[in-house]
């Protein structure tokens, strides 16, 4: 008995590191939220993305050919078809194709 | 390897304070640790199934294309609340009910350092999953966002019941914390004498990194529910760029948990298995220092690779090569282990008895989980498989063959010292081999259809994935039925059958394995002395 006495102290001191450590995580995971931004300035990363429009590709690709399937279905039961009228279409890369519903 | 002098304790038992109190009110105020674990492993047990009922669910609906049983409103609070259920409800309490059971035993101390805290940290486990659960019930439906509650599905765009599920998470991990930190003021302080560190059973090495992953991330988890609470309901905006908050934060705060948390559910996997390997290969583990460094050393790696669960997030270049190399770099701790435990068998005396038959199906199986955890560790390649069923395939893999399987070995290796009796082992081999072979059915096809082009999270497909999928489901209700026979072994182990020795397996050594089977109410309350 007089050993686990001895260890109680011991209990204390070592509960409130860790206490500390929880503390101090859930305050880290809120200090993340300003440091990523400090860590993408100090690095010159930029996770965000940047504000110029991406360029498309005009060209077709006609040495490839894709299959495109349509699929549709309407919520639960209600009373409507809701259908793709072509089920699959093969199509170049870069084409414009128009496909109804 | 250790022998222990312990014949004072068995006096101890029939002191009137020390037996096992009668009623259900032994089972609320308990501060035993043998009652609490036997607590975690059954509440993760049910948890197990009530999670496993809702995979059948997204099964059914999947066997064909098209929408035949459930909303997909409804399905995707399945697939949402089947994994919140499975991780935080099934793996990790399992794991903590093991340590509850093991750890004291493993290193010769009377009890958990905090029995009152243990208390407290189980029974409050009931009632965030019953929040929860309940929340499925409610107008609108529960979270449907999936599990990891991405920004702004959960902010903007989530249901009501957003608020019960960022306080059923905070129950999650208040308890998580207090076992935690419960399992390393035992291990610092109430190893008896002569068990030193390096003496210590790989499972308490495995259990103790655990322990540090956890208080270290379940806080940040706790963090990133209360902004997302903030921002739902107090006009906070750290995830909306409306207000000049990043929604690609949330997946920088989320995945800093996720990923250590990946390794929480593995590591004491890992140790495990390090414990059943040498006693079915009558020899020492292999390595026994390269186990407990590598261990280490998955943990410190986990803090340093979580951004590969965001590749196609637009990171640069420079991010991208990093956290592919430091993830490919924890599959060599991850092949030491395997290695170790290959090597531990080499040659050993094998015989298969169910937890060998687990461990090595781990072992196989788990390593099929790493490698495709590699393959979408090469970020090109990764920008293909993301969000697709190769994903689904791989973290089943690793969690189901590799955590539930681990689990599985331990209950059917300590279940004789449990209960006293040895449990039904033609029944048992019967449960492993169902498993095993369903198992792989349900979730090897996977890779393919994710390979295809399958998205995960989806409850209709095209139809090209309808073969596949019906193969994936029937081995989905085949495993599903299989862990029904787990729990008859269980069941007729607690009623009776053939009375198990003090050692209960021919080749295990260590502490626990010299207290009677079954294990007195109360184990070494004098130290035992390790030799």
């Amino acid at each position: 008995m007089s050993a686990q006495q001895n260890t109680k102290p011991d209990h204390v001191k070592l509960i409130k590191k860790l206490v500390f450590t929880v503390v101090f995580m859930f305050g880290f995971g809120f200090a993340l939220v300003p440091l990523y931004d400090v860590f993408c300035d100090i690095t010159g990363l930029n996770g965000k993305t940047s504000n110029s429009a991406a360029s498309q590709s005009q060209v077709v690709d006609v040495d490839r050919l894709v299959t495109v399937e349509f699929i549709a279905h309407t919520q639960g039961r209600l009373p409507w078809t809701f259908e793709p009228e072509i089920k699959r279409i093969k199509v170049h890369p870069g084409e414009h194709h128009e496909v109804n519903f | 390897m250790s022998s222990i002098e312990n014949s004072a304790t068995d006096h101890h038992d029939d002191h009137e304070h020390h037996g096992a109190p009668k009623g259900i009110m032994r089972w609320i105020l308990t501060t035993n640790h043998k009652d609490i674990g036997s607590l975690y492993l059954l509440f993760s047990l049910l948890m197990f199934f009530i999670g496993g009922a809702m995979a059948m669910v997204i099964r059914a609906e999947l066997f064909q294309p098209g929408l035949q049983i459930v909303e997909p409103n409804f399905f995707n609070q399945m697939t949402t609340v089947h994994g919140l259920i499975m991780v935080f409800g099934a793996v990790m309490p399992a794991f903590v009910g093991l340590a509850n059971w093991m750890v004291p035993m493993m290193i010769g101390a009377p009890d958990m350092a905090l029995p009152r805290m243990n208390n407290w940290s189980f029974w409050i486990l009931p009632f965030a999953f019953l929040i929860l659960l309940m929340s499925l019930f409610m107008e609108g439906g529960g979270p449907a966002f999936g599990w990891t509650f991405y920004a702004p599905l959960s902010t903007t765009y989530s249901g009501d019941s957003t608020a019960f599920f960022v306080f059923s998470v905070h129950i999650m991990g208040i308890s998580s914390i207090m076992g935690a930190i419960n399992v390393i003021v035992t291990i610092f302080n109430l190893r008896a004498p002569g068990m030193t560190f390096m003496k210590m059973p790989l499972f308490v090495w495995t259990w103790l990194i655990t322990a540090f992953l956890l208080i270290a991330v379940m806080p940040v988890l706790a963090g990133a529910v209360t902004m997302v609470l903030t921002d739902k309901y107090f006009a906070t905006s750290f995830f909306s760029a409306a207000g000049g908050g990043d929604p690609v934060l949330f997946q920088h705060i989320f995945w800093f948990f996720g990923h250590p948390e990946v390794y929480i559910m593995i590591l004491p996997a890992f140790g495990i298995i390090s414990q059943i390997v040498p006693t079915f290969s009558r020899k020492p583990l292999f390595g026994y220092s390269s186990m407990v460094y590598a261990t280490a050393s998955i943990a410190i790696l986990s803090f340093m690779v979580w951004a590969h669960h965001m590749f196609t997030t637009g990171m640069p270049l420079a991010g991208e090569l990093f956290f592919m190399y430091f993830t490919m770099l924890i599959s060599v701790p991850t092949g030491v282990k395997v290695f170790n435990w290959v090597a531990t068998m080499w040659r050993g005396a094998l015989t298969f008895e169910v937890p060998m038959m687990f461990s090595i199906a781990f072992i196989v199986l788990f390593t099929i989980g790493g490698l495709s955890g590699l393959m979408l560790a090469i970020t090109p390649a990764d920008f293909q498989y993301h969000d697709t069923y190769f994903v689904v395939a791989h973290f089943h893999y690793v969690l189901v063959t590799g955590a539930i399987f681990s689990i599985m070995a331990g209950a059917y290796y300590w279940l004789p010292k449990w209960t006293g009796h040895m449990f039904d082992e033609g029944l048992a081999k019967l449960h492993f081999w169902l498993s095993l072979v369903s198992v792989n059915v349900l979730f090897f096809p996977m890779h393919f259809v994710g390979l295809a082009g399958m998205p995960r999270r989806i409850p209709d497909y095209a139809t090209q994935f309808a073969d596949f999928n019906a193969i994936i489901s029937i081995g989905g209700f085949a495993f599903g039925l299989s862990q029904l026979l787990f729990v008859a072994v269980v069941y007729k182990c607690i009623k009776g059958g053939e009375k198990a020795t003090d050692q209960v397996w021919e080749g295990a050594e260590g502490l626990e394995w010299e207290v009677p089977s079954p294990a007195p109410y109360h184990t070494f309350e004098t130290p035992p002395t390790i030799k």
